[in-house]
């Protein structure tokens, strides 16, 4: 996923416009602010959001993180790490779908891409299972509102990596 | 508690909307639905319930902001697997 350098900032507006379409109460942007994409100083770009799905509960049972980075190369920039979180307390349940420090789980796994399952949360059966690439943000999204929306999630099904 | 989904039929008696409105909505992404299988749609109930409250989608703006290090990742992961990207 290569992107040019405004075209990752017109991304990040469009990721977020996304999670509040689905109904995602954002407090990281907060409600009506800027999204900060983090300049730094090796170059990379990028953009943390956290979220709630309201359910009537205050605070919300359900909580969505989203976190990516993007490195720029000769064609812009390149999505190199990403995190996609769903804390469900209500059904007691946490996944996660990850993309970081591709070097180390390449070496020990044979794999880049991750994810986590916890149910109930805190019981971590497996530190890691075998995943699927996530394309972009707006699939990363999609996948957490299907984790959200089916049933809570059989870990012990998932192919364990450890 | 509120319900976590509704399905396309109870969608449309919520809007008072035919079953036909509903999926031309979803088809034209005006109403965010998920497939969950070939024949499960659902529609996540805070996004019904945004369309029905008609709060609008304010189209944010990007800032970049200069930083030493950017968002930190892997914050709960094997600290063997974090000590590959220490300094």
């Amino acid at each position: 996923m290569w992107l040019g350098a405004h075209e990752v900032d017109d991304y990040v507006v469009r990721l977020v416009e996304l999670l509040e379409r689905y109904g995602v109460v954002l407090s990281r942007p907060a409600q009506g602010a800027a999204i900060e994409v983090l300049e730094a100083d090796d170059g990379s770009l990028s953009v943390e959001l956290i979220g709630q799905l309201p359910d009537g509960r205050l605070p919300a049972l359900a909580s969505v993180e989203v976190r990516e980075e993007f490195q720029p190369g000769e064609d812009g920039y390149q999505r190199t790490r990403y995190e996609f979180e769903l804390i469900d307390r209500e059904r007691d349940f946490r996944r996660a779908f990850h993309l970081h420090f591709p070097e180390w789980f390449e070496r020990e796994y044979l794999v880049v891409v991750h994810e986590h399952c916890e149910r109930p949360m805190g019981e971590v059966r497996c530190a890691h299972y075998q995943g699927s690439p996530i394309r972009d943000g707006y699939e990363g999204v999609r996948v957490l509102l299907e984790a959200w929306l089916a049933e809570p999630p059989d870990c012990a099904a998932l192919h364990c990596l450890d | 508690m509120e319900p976590r989904w509704y399905t396309p039929k109870e969608a449309a008696e919520r809007l008072r909307v035919s079953h036909d409105t509903i999926t031309r909505m979803i088809a034209r992404d005006e109403l965010p639905a998920i497939r969950l299988s070939e024949r499960i749609l659902r529609i996540p109930a805070p996004a019904l319930h945004r369309l029905e409250a008609g709060t609008p989608i304010v189209r944010r703006r990007a800032v970049r902001r200069r930083v030493r290090t950017g968002v930190e990742f892997g914050a709960g992961e094997t600290p063997a697997a974090r000590e590959t990207v220490a300094p």
